[in-house]
């Protein structure tokens, strides 16, 4: 191929040196001076309509504004959960005050007295179960600082309810289990125990929930509603789903902290909610997650996406790493992630938790989204290129094939061959050829005209004439007219191959080894007047 | 010259159109990916594992392959069978129908006459449906032939012993565990164990504990039935209670359940055994993550107990019949694409590498030939839950003793057992009720009021 250009190219350049362009040359110019043309304009056109194959900006726009709608949604889900479980915490202490007043003692003295505990338990059951069944929530709980072990520092008391479906309008029935919790007072509600279930919260449980606790008895002054506290994803002891528990402290009027209550936003819920919109991105994925300094702590936080059911291939601390093309990089070193993150305010001013920072990023694998940003940018490079290269080796060959005839004429016409072998593909050519050999004939025959005399062989070449057939006489005759072969077998409605078969005969008869020697005796012929110039014997 | 490159574009088109054909638009791609929706059953200790599989399938199989499988609900089959309902009479608020969903051969008789499941033969290959035992695969063909449920896995029902206090209880009375081997013997336990733990208060009289209760009272019946030779259905959709069979059926069980021994209850009888009050119990072989390791009392006394899983009691003189349970995977229908990679996942699912695996998380039986033929007997060696590898000892003895029977397939079969086993339910308390007030009812007049 290479050599074919090099050859075009560089054919005879110091023979046309300041002598024009060769006509391949030139038409492989031609051809793709076209071919760019057509690309260019291609290639443009794709730019014009912004199809250049690159998704970046629709990337970009599509992770920014899920950033920002699912920041904004958990954001205010989880203000109006708060406001709702302080309202719930206010319900369960007023009851339990009731309650207090009723058995003739303090909630300090709750912990001494254990066997108080399932009446407490009992009445407050209600108001759970009409708050989880009301709110989006996957479960809600009650935990007493206290045990009716009365050993309240390895086990406590309370209620853990939860249900299968975590919104409330979703039309498929959310079934309620009781995983903590006095068995009596579930079969009494009619709720099933599930196979985690135990009566008391026991000792890992109740670390989970100690700081919140310890926080509201260290600001007795605060308001509820800056003492509530989201923990960092936490699995029940023998539970399979993890949640985030959204805490509030239980205070009674006398300011004791005798517990907290909250609700449960489960794994499933999580997903379900806060998930990326439905899109072609189907590896990308939201995670929320406690942030320090400058990591985001996934190990503890929640993720949601069509690729993470339960979010444990997501088990690990990412920093965050220089921004990469507009997109910020996640990294733990093995893994890596790529997308958009924004700080998430949970707390109000004023709470003891203030200074706890998360985030809600909305992210894909690096490789997924590098994917996305190169697009179809290199397949169409590649295309492009391989249409060029193909473009290019055709018009090379096209323009050799096209010439090679008009090259072959024009060399046997420097060569003088040019009566030869007049096969061309090409009309203009053999019409050449034979119109330079009717010239050269006609030449030749005036010259040998010029010194003719009878010869011996000229006698028999006219009485040989005598020999031929009415059909090859016809053939003769035109001969003398001038026509040429393809013009004799139009005139006599013969085909070529006829009129070459007459010819063989007609020279085989007249002892002649060529049509230029027959017309050269047609032309002694005319000379010597033994025809007329019509073809006419005399 | 012309030849070759006749021949040379021959060749090229002929690649080029083969491997455009290699693309088959029936089918998703990564670059022509679907989310498909699902809905199951498998809550509580089984979510995790199911959830933990598809997460898998997603990152592995289904990302080769375009598939994402998005799990949207898990509730129980009779909620999730609701929600099919609302969406089967076209009810406002109804939810999207999903893709795959778990249910049973007689919900699937409604919706696959509706049009709305996509038949599984179109999708599997005879090759592929000879990988799972035979029977299982018939259970979900309905009436047309079609293959409209496919199996998952499957349970039957077995006796939960609690081994701890069954050996205290024997050791004072001298109770024959062999007794548990019928439904005859577990009564007159019953009754022992109660008057047993009755006379411990002998101040407070009628306090004895329950012994046994079954899941579903309508299963003991319709079991007893089978054993018995006969059937609790009739042709015409109606229950047999005014047979002799049935009548020796409900004697058994009417004296415990009313004089004490047999507990009546509306929840699940693992609620009742994880706080000791209950001995046994036969329910689904697929509930025994739901039974504990131990017990706990209201005053927060926790002991270690042990469970034995024996197999389904018999009638004397009975067959050894039991129920084969547990439903399968539908897929929705009027998508083939849908449809053609819903079953590229169930395929992946039951697969005896994945079936074995969720199995031996959850307790079911295995569908595939080499799971529950092969892979089962070196697999139980090596489980990590001994509850499970208890239950799957037991279950796998009673598949070499025991003849399996499946409900019948027809629109109103879930009414009518309900309607059953609240009538016996409540006919069982409130002779309870008038044999504590001293005025017991008669067991013929109870069956007569029960018939009616």
């Amino acid at each position: 191929m290479f050599d074919s250009v090099q050859r075009a190219f560089s054919q005879r350049k110091g023979d046309r040196f300041g002598r024009g362009t060769s006509l391949q040359r030139r038409l492989i110019a031609l051809f793709i001076s076209l071919i760019l043309f057509v690309i260019l304009s291609f290639i443009a056109l794709l730019m014009a309509f912004n199809i250049t194959g690159s998704g970046s900006a629709a990337l970009y726009n599509y992770l920014a504004t899920e950033t920002n709608n699912i920041t904004e949604s958990v954001s205010t889900d989880f203000g109006r959960l708060s406001v709702q479980g302080v309202s719930l915490s206010e319900t369960l202490a007023s009851q339990a005050d009731n309650y207090f007043r009723d058995c003739d003692i303090s909630a300090q003295e709750l912990r001494e007295r254990p066997e108080l505990i399932h009446g407490l338990l009992e009445r407050q059951i209600h108001a759970l179960m009409l708050y989880m069944d009301n709110n989006m929530c996957g479960g809600a709980f009650i935990i007493l600082d206290a045990s009716v072990t009365g050993d309240h520092e390895f086990s406590q008391a309370g209620i853990y309810l939860t249900k299968t479906q975590a919104n409330p309008i979703q039309s498929i029935t959310a079934k309620s289990y009781i995983i903590r919790g006095p068995a009596q007072i579930a079969r009494e509600n009619g709720i099933e125990l599930l196979g985690q279930w135990r009566m008391e919260y026991p000792e890992e449980d109740v670390r989970l929930f100690e700081k919140v606790l310890s926080v509201a008895r260290e600001h007795p002054d605060l308001p509820l509603s800056r003492l509530y506290y989201l923990t960092e994803k936490v699995t029940l002891a023998g539970h399979s789903e993890s949640a985030f528990m959204l805490c509030i402290p239980l205070r009674s009027a006398d300011g004791c902290v005798f517990g907290l209550c909250g609700v449960e936003i489960s794994a499933r819920m999580f997903k379900q909610l806060y998930s990326p919109h439905e899109s072609d991105y189907i590896q990308v994925f939201t995670a929320m997650t406690p942030c320090v300094d400058g990591t985001l702590m996934c190990d503890v936080g929640m993720v949601a996406g069509n690729m993470h059911l339960t979010g444990s291939r997501l088990n690990a601390a990412l920093t965050v790493g220089e921004a990469d093309g507009g997109f910020t990089v996640f990294s733990d070193g093995a893994l890596r992630y790529g997308g958009l993150h924004k700080d998430l305010t949970l707390y109000p001013s004023g709470s003891p938790y203030a200074d706890e920072h998360w985030s809600i990023a909305v992210m894909m694998p690096i490789n997924a989204l590098e994917k996305e940003l190169t697009g179809l940018t290199p397949y169409l490079v590649v295309i492009a290129s391989i249409l060029l290269l193909v473009s290019l080796g055709a018009s090379i060959w096209i323009s050799r094939k096209y010439l090679s005839p008009l090259n072959e004429a024009l060399t046997q016409i420097k060569s003088g061959k040019y009566t030869e072998n007049v096969n061309s593909p090409y009309f203009e050519i053999n019409d050449l050829m034979e119109y330079l050999a009717r010239q050269d004939e006609q030449a030749r025959a005036t010259a040998v005209a010029g010194s003719a005399s009878v010869t011996p062989m000229f006698e028999a070449f006219l009485k040989n004439m005598e020999t031929l057939s009415p059909a090859e006489r016809s053939v003769f005759d035109l001969y003398i007219e001038g026509c040429s072969a393809q013009e004799i077998a139009d005139r006599l409605y013969l085909s070529i191959n006829t009129i070459k078969t007459h010819n063989r005969r007609i020279f085989a008869k007249l002892n002649v080894s060529s049509r230029r020697e027959l017309l050269v005796y047609i032309g002694m012929m005319k000379e010597m007047k033994l025809i007329s110039d019509d073809g006419a014997a005399k | 010259m012309y030849k070759k490159i006749t021949c040379a574009f021959i060749v090229v088109t002929l690649l080029v159109v083969s491997v455009c054909g290699c693309v088959d638009p029936s089918l998703p791609s990564p670059d022509d990916p679907v989310v498909l929706t699902m809905w199951h059953n498998y809550g509580g200790a089984m979510q995790q594992t199911m959830d933990e599989l598809i997460d898998e399938f997603n990152s592995t199989v289904g990302m080769d392959n375009g598939i994402t499988i998005n799990v949207t609900a898990i509730s129980s089959s009779a909620d999730l069978n609701a929600s099919l309902d609302m969406i089967l009479n076209g009810d406002p608020g109804a939810p999207d129908m999903p893709d795959i969903f778990t249910g049973y051969p007689k919900t699937a008789v409604k919706l696959a006459a509706q049009g709305l499941l996509a038949d599984l033969d179109d999708y599997f290959t005879d090759d592929e449906l000879a990988q799972y035992v035979d029977a299982f695969v018939a259970e979900g063909r309905l009436h047309d032939g079609g293959l409209y449920v496919f199996p998952i896995a499957k349970s039957t029902e077995i006796l939960y012993l609690n081994q701890t206090l069954f050996d205290e209880f024997a050791s004072e009375t001298g109770a024959d565990p062999e007794l548990l081997s019928s439904f005859e013997g577990i009564a007159s336990l019953a009754q022992l164990y109660y008057r047993w733990t009755d006379v411990k208060t002998p101040d407070v009289p009628n306090d004895g504990m329950q012994f046994y209760t079954a899941d579903s009272w309508f299963n003991v019946a319709e079991v007893c039935m089978e054993q018995l030779g006969g059937s609790f259905i009739d042709d015409e959709n109606q229950l047999r209670c005014d047979t002799a069979d049935f009548s020796r059926i409900f004697e058994t069980l009417y004296a415990p359940c009313v004089e004490g021994g047999f507990a009546i209850y509306d929840g699940y009888s693992s609620d009742l055994s994880k706080t000791g009050d209950l001995v046994c119990s036969t329910g689904s072989s697929a509930g025994i993550l739901f039974y504990g390791d131990t017990i706990t009392y209201e005053d927060g006394t926790v002991i270690d107990v042990e469970y034995s899983i024996l197999p389904y009691p018999v009638l004397e003189g009975g067959s050894n019949i039991a129920l084969q349970r547990g439903g399968g995977l539908m897929v929705k229908g009027g998508d083939a694409k849908r449809a053609a990679a819903s079953s590229i996942f169930i395929k992946w699912l039951t697969a005896a590498a994945q079936n074995m695996r969720f199995i031996s998380q959850t307790g079911y039986i295995p569908v595939t030939k080499d799971a529950f033929e092969v892979e089962m007997a070196g697999h139980l060696d090596n489980l990590s839950d001994a509850r499970i590898e208890k239950m799957l000892r037991a279950v796998l003895s009673m598949y070499e003793s025991y003849d399996f029977f499946t409900a019948p397939v027809f629109n109103e079969f879930d009414a009518l057992s309900d309607e059953y086993e609240t009538d016996f339910k409540a006919l069982m308390l409130q002779c309870r009720n008038a044999y504590l007030s001293g005025d017991p009812v008669e067991a013929s007049a109870a069956l007569t009021s029960l018939a009616e």
